[in-house]
């Protein structure tokens, strides 16, 4: 990228509030959660420890020293917030990350070799667009996680990345059509490269803007489906604190103590928030025909 | 005659990034009842911004300063939400792109209906009614005024239809745009016209989408409108020897300006701006024999980056130091044939 | 090809995909896990109860045997026990699928109602005040858990003002008193009752006449309803917005407006159409997300609907009833794209040509 268009990038990056505020909330996150998860640097951020019981100071609303109140057992909300943080923040960039993969690569070959195994892909991907994803995911998670407490989180990962990959097949497939139609692969072809070498020197790198983009836009929604799935007892195992957990653990508590399902359940939407806008504001960068119709 | 169109100092303006820029510049005509004017010039002479602002539907990011008297009333200065008392039967506009100027999801019949409709809306406010002008055939269209939706397609729309040589108006009118061909839509947008009898009708290159032998039939309905209904008809179009077929006045454009305008005849005969000569030069004449085709050299000027006085100097083989220097302005040079160039 | 023959292929294309699901779920249960029988009985079952599922899914069977017997009671509508509720699977979802239909669909047409009518707004004066209230809103709605919008309105409405109700489908008192619909039915040849309908809380009470009932069951739903409106929000107004301000620069638009129309008819009777188009193509897509929003906000709200009973499925790994359960969203889903992809022929008549 030369000089000028990489300020010009940057300019419509800081040009427009909502990105920054979105790339602002995540890089306030992403450190947040670097230091809680790291145990020396822990007591910077959070006061007290996440699983410390104090019954004496049960129950307790928000206040100076207890920023979203305490739990029934007396444990601080904020700091089970923060120490939630680090998995919740890891999950979507895991599923998410696997989606593109296995996306990246089926629907990359499928598109330049063509045939029947285009068709294949096309049809099993078809196949997976048809479920109800979210509930044959939620339905999976539980039965593989019915007998194994501790695998739980991995298997609700997987179940998401199975109805994931489609989408990322689809678009892979339908960028390397649109690409390979261009003269500069046309000539790389012509001038005798492999396939697989055009498809790593030519394809992929053009698609990578654009499932940069996607990429980032559906980490917001993992993260909320995540947390849907933590909600009903999919996540991790007990007592590691998880924001969706915690959101369905304090419906219990209603309508006395609020603290334990709103904070938490706030805090995902902050995240899922800093997500959308950051990804929306790559996308201006990297689609200039959709700029300025969020 | 009494005129149908008054143009006087229209100047339309174009949102950029940057800045302004112009892309019609004072721009004066007058078109009266019954006649044809034709508006000639290159893609981004400005002629269509003239069309455009005359039926006050310019883009978003344009706006004309100046005014536009349409039977009387400025449209400039009128408030967007009252102009479409004087669309319709007042003035109305055939568009270049048949294949685009038809809802594709509403069928022939419906879309002629709601020109039957808002003409006896028009009518019933008494708003365009000449009784100079005879109205000839069919219904008074005030004792018909269908109420809500149009259904079944009025006689008159099959008349239109019938009117404009579509062979089976009836099959035709119970069809979806994207049945049709080129030619055949454009021809349910000039029956859309008949049905609403307009005062003043805007086509913007009518028949440019179209084959030859469909142009001359399309040209003859036009002319049979003006003839019959005293529709005044502004005619634009980047093709001189088809204006010269229709108009009985030209007028040239060259970026933004009128730079010649006079009795068709006499244009095209005897053409004073070195612009007009170039335009005529450039029609192909193969079968008379002889001259080679003469281009105008150079490209059409962007708006932006206008030159110094006399807008064409650049690509004019008579330009002197006072064509760089000077602004050019009409002048009548014989009876009602106007140039402005600094030649003369 | 014809309409018949268009269905035809879908109705096919959607066979394969409840076999496939049916695939999936089977290699899950059956092959993949450590003891299937723990899985089919619940991890709360005893011994005896687990010897006693193995015995009638025909666990020791080899794996062709029992995905026969998988198959066939799938097709027989034998799908199993609840081992939390001790029920037959299929009668559960007689109960429960008819309330959530209700909810969802009232939430359906208010939702695509609201987003079409504010893209709409927003398209008139695009970076305008309103659509960038619109656009502000819905950015952050979007963003919001399901469950912390429902919770949300539980505290202010429910337990704050006292303006709803926060829990349960009606009125437990009133429910129970209020009698099931029952109509002359011509198949059967006498006068009965019909699941779907008399088990809707609000269709019922309304059609027996019960007020009492009907607007108890009404401002019970009033929360769930404004929630699942909220999921996923912004999806058609941006969509409507975008397409909108596509079709007033087209020249069928210019032309309605060369007719002498009106603006509000140019607005709703040439670009409106042509607008929804795309966002049509999205129905599905919307119907389907309400259905899974339904898990959460009925959980939250204690609304004893289908999303209440795989919520609770979940949350005790009731296999039979999370299996059931998967299948008839899967066909409510399919039916769903159906119509949409149906009714889109009859709006655009472009692509009917195309069937």
């Amino acid at each position: 990228m030369s000089r000028s268009s990489a300020s010009v990038t940057l300019g419509i990056i800081f040009g427009n509030w909502a990105t920054v505020a979105g790339v602002g909330i995540l890089v306030a996150f992403f450190v947040l959660s670097a230091l809680a998860a790291w145990p020396p640097t822990y007591h910077l951020v959070a006061r007290y420890p996440p699983d410390s019981l104090n019954f004496g100071a049960a129950n307790a609303p928000p206040s100076l020293s207890h920023l979203f109140g305490t739990d029934r057992e007396g444990r601080d909300v904020f700091a089970r917030v923060v120490a939630a943080l680090p998995i919740d923040i890891a999950i979507p960039f895991e599923v998410v990350g696997a989606s593109v993969a296995i996306g990246l690569s089926l629907g990359t070959f499928a598109g330049y070799l063509g045939g029947w195994i285009e068709e294949l892909v096309l049809r099993v991907a078809d196949l997976f667009f048809a479920f109800p994803n979210i509930v044959l995911a939620l339905t999976i998670a539980a039965i593989l996680g019915s007998t194994q407490e501790s695998l739980r989180v991995v298997y609700s990962e997987l179940a998401l990345i199975v109805v994931g990959w489609p989408f990322y097949t689809r678009l892979a497939r339908a960028q390397v059509i649109m690409i390979k139609q261009m003269p500069f692969v046309r000539a790389a072809e012509a001038s005798g490269l492999g396939k697989f070498r055009i498809v790593r020197t030519h394809v992929i790198p053009h698609l990578a803007s654009v499932i940069a983009v996607y990429a980032t836009l559906d980490m917001g929604t993992t993260l909320l489906l995540y947390s849907i799935f933590a909600f009903f007892g999919l996540g991790v195992a007990p007592p590691t604190p998880e924001l969706g957990r915690m959101v369905y653990d304090g419906l219990s508590a209603l309508p006395g103590n609020w603290w334990w399902s709103f904070f938490p359940g706030l805090v995902l939407m902050i995240l899922a928030l800093g997500f959308s806008l950051a990804g929306e504001g790559l996308r201006d960068v990297f689609d200039p025909r959709l700029r300025g119709q969020r | 005659m009494t005129d149908a169109l008054k143009v006087s100092g229209l100047w339309v303006d174009y949102r950029t990034k940057s800045a302004w820029a112009s892309a019609v510049r004072g721009v004066d005509l007058t078109v009266r009842e019954g006649e044809v004017v034709g508006v000639v010039g290159e893609s981004g002479s400005g002629k269509s911004s003239v069309a455009l602002a005359i039926m006050k539907l310019l883009p978003a990011n344009a706006k004309a300063r100046g005014r536009v008297e349409v039977l009387g009333k400025d449209m400039v200065g009128l408030p967007g939400k009252d102009a479409h008392r004087y669309r319709g039967s007042g003035m109305t506009m055939i568009f270049q792109e048949p294949m685009t100027s038809l809802n594709p999801v509403m069928r022939v019949s419906e879309q002629l209906s709601e020109a039957v409709v808002s003409r006896a809306e028009h009518y019933k406010l008494e708003m365009f009614r000449y009784d100079s002008v005879a109205v000839p055939g069919g219904p008074d269209p005030r004792l018909s005024i269908p109420q809500g939706r149009p259904a079944p397609p009025p006689k008159e729309a099959i008349e239109a239809l019938h009117q404009v040589r579509i062979g089976d108006p009836e099959r035709a009118a119970a069809k979806y745009p994207h049945e049709l061909s080129g030619g055949e839509r454009q021809r349910v947008m000039i029956a859309m016209s008949f049905l609403l009898r307009p005062r003043v009708l805007v086509a913007d290159e009518p028949t440019t989408a179209l084959d030859v032998t469909t142009q001359a039939q399309v040209l003859s309905l036009l002319l049979g409108l003006s003839r019959d209904e005293g529709t005044a008809i502004i005619f634009v179009s980047h093709d001189i020897l088809v204006v010269g077929q229709v108009a009985q006045r030209v007028a040239v454009m060259y970026a933004g300006e009128i730079v010649e305008l006079g009795p068709t005849e006499a244009v095209l005969k005897n053409p004073l701006h070195p612009y007009t000569r170039g335009l005529i030069a450039s029609i192909p004449s193969g079968f008379k024999g002889g001259k080679r085709i003469e281009q105008i050299p150079g490209a059409p000027p962007d708006i932006m980056r206008l030159p110094s006085g006399c807008k064409f100097n650049p690509r004019c083989k008579f330009a002197m130091d006072r064509c760089r220097a000077e602004e050019t302005a009409l002048k009548e040079l014989e009876d009602d044939h106007f140039v402005a160039c600094h030649l003369y | 090809m014809g309409l018949a023959t268009y269905i035809a292929r879908r109705v096919l294309f959607s066979f394969f995909v409840v076999i496939g699901e049916l695939l999936i779920i089977f290699y899950l249960t059956n092959i993949a896990a450590p003891d299937p029988a723990v899985i089919w009985a619940g991890p709360e079952s005893t011994k005896a109860q687990v010897a006693l599922v193995a015995l009638t899914y025909h666990l020791n069977s080899p794996w062709y045997v029992q995905f026969y017997y998988y198959i066939m009671n799938v097709f027989t509508g034998n799908w199993g026990t609840s081992p939390l509720y001790q029920q037959p699977v299929i009668s559960l979802i007689e109960e429960y699928l008819p309330v959530t239909l209700e909810l969802t669909i009232i939430a359906f047409v208010v939702k695509v109602g609201l987003e079409v009518a504010l893209g709409v707004v927003s398209a008139m004066r695009p970076n305008g005040v309103v659509d960038n209230v619109i656009k502000v809103t819905y950015t952050t709605v979007r963003s919001a858990p399901p469950f912390l919008v429902a919770l949300g309105f539980l505290l202010i409405f429910a337990y704050g003002t006292h303006t709803f109700p926060s829990s349960q489908p009606i009125n437990p008192v009133l429910g129970a008193t209020v009698p099931k619909f029952q109509f002359y039915n011509p198949i059967a040849g006498k006068v009965t009752g019909f699941w779907l309908i008399d088990n809707m809380p609000m269709l019922n009470s309304l059609l027996v006449g019960d007020w009492a009932a009907f607007s108890s069951a009404v401002s019970h739903a009033v929360l769930p309803i404004a929630t699942l409106i909220l999921f996923g929000f912004g999806g058609i107004v941006r969509l409507v917005k975008v397409s909108m301000l596509e079709v007033l620069d087209q020249d069928y638009v210019r032309t309605a407006r060369a007719k002498g129309l009106r603006e509000n008819a140019v607005i709703l009777r040439h670009a409106l159409r042509n607008s929804l188009l795309p966002a049509f193509t999205l129905m599905g897509l919307v119907f389907a997300g309400l259905v899974t929003g339904s898990l959460v906000v009925e959980t939250v709200y204690s609304y004893y609907g289908l999303g209440y009973y795989v919520a609770q499925s979940l949350l005790t790994f009731d296999t039979p009833s999370l299996i059931g359960t998967l299948i008839l969203i899967t066909v409510v889903i399919i039916i769903s794209n159906l119509v949409v992809d149906v009714g889109y022929g009859f709006l655009d008549p472009r692509t009917r040509v195309g069937y």
